[in-house]
């Protein structure tokens, strides 16, 4: 809500201040109105609803995606599981914006995020303004009624899309799709990836560039054609809006295409408007149509830079020559943007700048105009369509590769993690104030306070989030799996246990999905580079099955691992002896773990306690990590089952532990009575998934618990659950309530 | 719809885009009063002048100026009479096509409103300046009728500063129409005002009235006081340096000047 706040009031900034005045309260009402309007009623099943698909669902794999709209107007996420191929087939064909279904399925709240700074899955439907999950079980009686303009539009988009797709190279169209109608799905990854990385994805996104260039190409095609100013201004008025909805209505593209219908239109009346505020007054309308749009980072980036952009003008225009104007604007943008980058990706890249020199004109004088062009030709004459879809093809293949060869050098990208709510601000408050005194004497004076002002929140963030003083413990919420992640406090040493994983089934061809669920991408990455982190000082592998090694590679690929720890064992599963291949790969020293290893680490202290050397692999053949963190004695047991439980408390029988975290997800295997007799701890932390398919945890290992009146803690129920420590105070919390 | 009406510039009165920037936005600063085409011809004086007059000096005048005196001032210097009246002149601009337009519009014909347009950066240069007492050339009573507003007075009342006219002024051709050597050896035609009934006196940095109803002598405003002197423009510096010598000849401890522009 801070955030919130902080951000309408920095935008608002950007009007005159009467009227930043007024609706700033009148904002506060509507948010207050909304909230209270949206008190969630509680979820429903419902047997036979008619709900209206409102644009073409996706389909990925065996799930059906897409979003839907109630009798009442209410828009819903819509998902379903389809069963065969031949229903695949036939919803393929049939499900198009406009069509009607009867479904019987399951009304749901939106997850709220399960582990600390993930992906608010609730929140970004709210930016669209859907508040429920439709899940769907059954779906029957389609049909098609008369279609809407706007729905024909939305046909019209789609059949661009296709023939795009079919006349442009696989791994191309794409891009072109993204630059035309801001359809950016089936990207390649490694190239998606290297654009975000660099900070080049804004290229890819429709914005006030492309707005401009159809502006004026149409005003100068229409003159030519004879047409008056005053019909041309009038057709361009017509046509905006249907560019919005083509080009997919983001918010970077209705932003732009609202900011240039206001200048345009209002021009009718020779009223001038300037441009800063076009797009306050477009932000305005924005937030009065659905205030929750403030938290989606593309328009949050597409206000920002744009308004970073326009308060420069004054400093741009002091900057002569095509090179060093295109740096000015590039590093405008990405020190204005730099807050947000960090917020929602805990990282920038330090190249990017430079990079977006050489890729912008690129983008906006030749691949751009080109795509038009291109499209304009293949839809008027097909056949002469070959030579540009070559040029395009070339123009794009080097320029991407380039991206993805750049990416590879981890030099230029600086992980901060994410900065708390009072830093964010104090970017934000230091840019302004760096912005205010080079306009006003280019730094002439003041140079060191001015560099220390700028740095300021860079050390902050630094000290507090990359080097944070603070210790932690979080058991993190992979669904089913495990993985713990430790952290000494100033960065003294960064540890996981086990990666978490998910247990692939065989599938189908027609069931796979395009990019598979990897616990690590979507959970575990995130989850680290939020905390700042680029750097593992040891990742222990307990043992090789799938829900605890199976997204090693994801780790592998993020960060440097300084060393794998994995037990001495024989006969190793596949999956484990992949990641040691994988270790070697990277250089990673790999460790064979046994009981009776120890390390100390400051005031911290780990032990070994097994398994014993060259014990055949098995979940009784975990390694078992105890370790004094902060005020708290640990047991990490992996696996661990019965008789790994009863050779443990043999060999180590005044083993005394605070914090438990329980064996093999709450199993009955595990968690035994003469266990928990034995080390009597406070505290016992469950990692499972929410209904996971094997009931863990089982209901005995709970009552067991309860038995001995040991607090429990859940990850299915509480999502990650997270101990703190800063030298004698402790504190621990979890991600939900129950 | 006011809302959307954009100002007019005082001069050409086509309307003025605002002109957002970091420091306008964030500090507030949005009042405008000439459109950007206009404020682009005002050419503020810049980089080397001469260190008494404020001429610039320029590639194409450098043989007029010796060190960092123009050749006129070393004239003024030598003479013992003006050696050393008049310390030191600022003016803002330079005295262009457009400039002189602008003045000619101002103080000719009467647009007192342009005034507004150079208060932002007079009250910039004052905070730059030392000086007790801020005193505006006057006009004879005459010239003052003909035009309705001392020009001097209207830059300074519209920067927000109370005047001290502790000058008068009388009657005589106008400065324009006259030649260098007629304006130097000009008869004396500012004395100091007797009969002022409000003299107020302005120290720097404070902005500070201090309204005296008595009628004081305004020797006592002047005496050992640093006295800044104000007009529209410095041509030759004769006027500014006719006036400067009544002060002097009063007891003030130095004289410096401001001007608009520099001729």
């Amino acid at each position: 809500m801070a955030l919130l706040f902080f951000y309408i009031i920095h935008r608002k900034l950007q009007k005159s201040f009467y009227i930043v005045l007024a609706s700033f309260f009148l904002m506060f009402f509507c948010f207050h109105w909304r909230f209270e309007k949206e008190i969630p009623p509680p979820p429903e099943e419902v047997q036979a609803l008619f709900i209206q698909f409102a644009d073409y669902p996706k389909f990925d794999g065996n799930k059906l995606s897409g979003t839907v709209v109630r009798q009442q107007g209410e828009k819903l996420a819509f998902t379903y599981y389809m069963k065969t191929k031949d229903e695949k087939d036939r919803l393929q064909h049939m499900l198009e914006p406009g069509v009607y279904c009867q479904v019987q399925g399951i009304f749901e709240l939106p997850p709220e995020p399960r582990n600390p700074n993930a992906f608010n899955y609730r929140q970004f439907l709210q930016t669209q303004k859907i508040y429920y999950l439709l899940k769907v079980e059954r779906i029957s009686n389609c049909f098609l009624q008369d279609k809407t303009l706007y729905q024909k539009l939305l046909d019209f988009r789609r059949s661009g899309i296709e023939s795009i797709n079919l006349h442009f190279p696989e791994h191309i169209a794409p891009f072109i799709n993204a630059l035309l109608f801001g359809h950016d799905e089936n990207m390649d990854q490694s190239v998606e990836e290297a654009y975000q990385k660099l900070g080049l994805s804004h290229l890819l996104a429709i914005s006030g560039l492309h707005v401009g260039i159809i502006i004026a190409c149409l005003y100068y095609v229409l003159l030519k054609f004879g047409i008056t100013r005053e019909r041309v201004r009038l057709i361009l008025l017509l046509f905006l809006p249907i560019y919005a909805v083509l080009g997919g209505a983001a918010p970077s593209v209705t932003r732009s295409v609202f900011m240039a219908w206001l200048i345009l239109f209002l021009s009718k009346w020779r009223m001038i408007l300037n441009s800063l505020d076009a797009l306050s007054i477009s932000f305005i309308i924005f937030i009065l149509i659905n205030p929750f749009i403030i938290y989606h980072v593309g328009f949050q980036l597409s206000y920002t830079v744009t308004a970073g952009l326009l308060l420069s003008r004054a400093i741009l225009q002091e900057i002569h020559g095509f090179l060093k104007s295109g740096i000015a604007i590039s590093l405008i943008s990405q020190i204005v943007s730099l807050p947000i980058l960090l917020t929602s990706f805990y990282e920038f890249s330090l190249i990017s700048f430079l990079l977006n020199i050489i890729y912008v004109p690129l983008y906006s004088i030749f691949i751009l105009p080109l795509s038009f062009l291109t499209y304009i030709i293949i839809l008027l004459f097909p056949k002469l369509s070959g030579l540009f879809v070559s040029i395009l093809t070339v123009l794009l293949e080097y320029p991407n590769d380039f991206a993805v060869w750049m990416n590879g050098f981890d030099l230029f990208t600086i992980v901060l993690g994410k900065p708390p709510t009072s830093i964010f601000i104090l970017f934000f408050i230091s840019i302004i104030i760096c912005f205010i005194f080079y306009e006003k004497d280019k730094f002439a004076k003041k140079k060191l306070l001015l560099l220390t002002i700028f740095l300021c929140p860079f050390i902050l963030q630094i000290l507090f989030v990359k080097f944070s003083p603070v210790g932690e413990v979080t058991i993190i919420d992979v669904g089913q799996g495990d993985c713990i992640f430790i952290r000494m406090p100033l960065n003294k040493g960064n540890y996981l246990i086990d990666t978490g994983g998910v247990l692939q089934f065989p599938q189908e061809d027609w069931e796979k999905r395009e990019k598979p669920f990897d616990p690590g991408e979507s959970i575990v990455v995130p989850f680290l580079k939020s905390k700042g982190i680029t750097k593992l000082d040891r990742l222990i592998l307990t043992h090789g099955d799938i829900d605890h090694v199976g997204s090693s590679a994801a780790l592998f690929n993020h960060f440097h691992i300084g060393e794998l720890v994995v037990g001495q064992t024989m006969e190793k599963s596949i999956a484990e002896q992949e990641v040691i291949k994988l270790a070697k790969e990277n250089n990673t020293k790999v460790t064979y773990a046994f009981d009776g290893m120890y390390w100390t680490k400051g005031k911290n202290q780990f032990y070994i306690l097994a398994p014993e050397k060259n014990m055949k692999a098995s979940n009784n053949a975990s390694i078992v990590v105890y370790a004094k963190l902060g005020k708290k004695k640990w047991l990490f047991t992996g696996d661990l089952e019965k008789e790994g439980e009863e050779l443990l408390i043999q060999k180590y029988p005044n083993l005394q532990v605070d914090i438990l975290k329980a064996g093999h997800h709450g199993s009955n295997t595990s968690t035994t009575e003469p266990f928990l007799n034995a080390i009597q701890p406070e505290i016992a932390v469950i990692s499972a998934g929410e209904n996971n398919r094997y009931g863990h945890p089982h209901q005995e290992v709970i009552d067991r618990l309860k038995d001995y009146k040991i607090k429990t803690f859940r990850t299915d129920k509480h999502g990650a659950v997270t101990y703190f420590y800063l030298f004698e105070i402790e504190k621990l919390s979890t991600m939900l309530e129950e | 719809m006011k809302l959307l009406k954009p100002d007019l510039c005082l001069y050409c009165f086509q309307p003025i885009s605002p002109n957002y920037t970091w420091r306008s936005v964030f500090l507030a600063q949005l009042n405008r009063q000439i459109c950007s085409k206009c404020e682009n011809q005002l050419e503020r004086i810049m980089g080397t002048t001469c260190q008494i007059c404020h001429r610039p000096k320029t590639e194409t005048n450098k043989q007029y100026f010796k060190d960092d005196l123009c050749n006129d001032c070393i004239r003024w210097e030598e003479s013992s009479k003006w050696r050393g009246t008049l310390t030191k002149n600022t003016s803002i601009y330079v005295y262009n096509d457009f400039m002189a337009e602008l003045i000619a519009k101002f103080k000719y014909r009467g647009d007192y409103a342009l005034a507004k347009i150079f208060a932002e950066d007079i009250q910039n240069i004052l905070r730059s300046l030392q000086y007790d007492v801020i005193v505006p050339i006057p006009l004879s009573e005459e010239r003052l009728y003909e035009r309705g507003f001392n020009q001097a007075e209207a830059l300074l009342i519209e920067a927000g500063l109370q005047p001290s006219n502790i000058l008068e002024r009388t009657h005589t051709e106008k400065q324009s129409k006259k030649s260098r050597e007629e304006r130097i050896h000009l008869p004396q035609v500012f004395k100091l005002s007797q009969i002022k009934p409000t003299t107020e006196t302005i120290t720097s940095k404070q902005i500070q009235t201090s309204k005296n109803q008595q009628a004081a002598p305004p020797t006592n405003s002047i005496k050992n006081k640093h006295i800044l002197l104000v007009d529209d423009i410095y041509t030759t510096g004769s006027t500014l340096r006719h006036a400067a010598y009544i002060l002097e000849q009063a007891g003030a401890k130095s004289i410096q000047s401001l001007t608009l522009a520099r001729g």
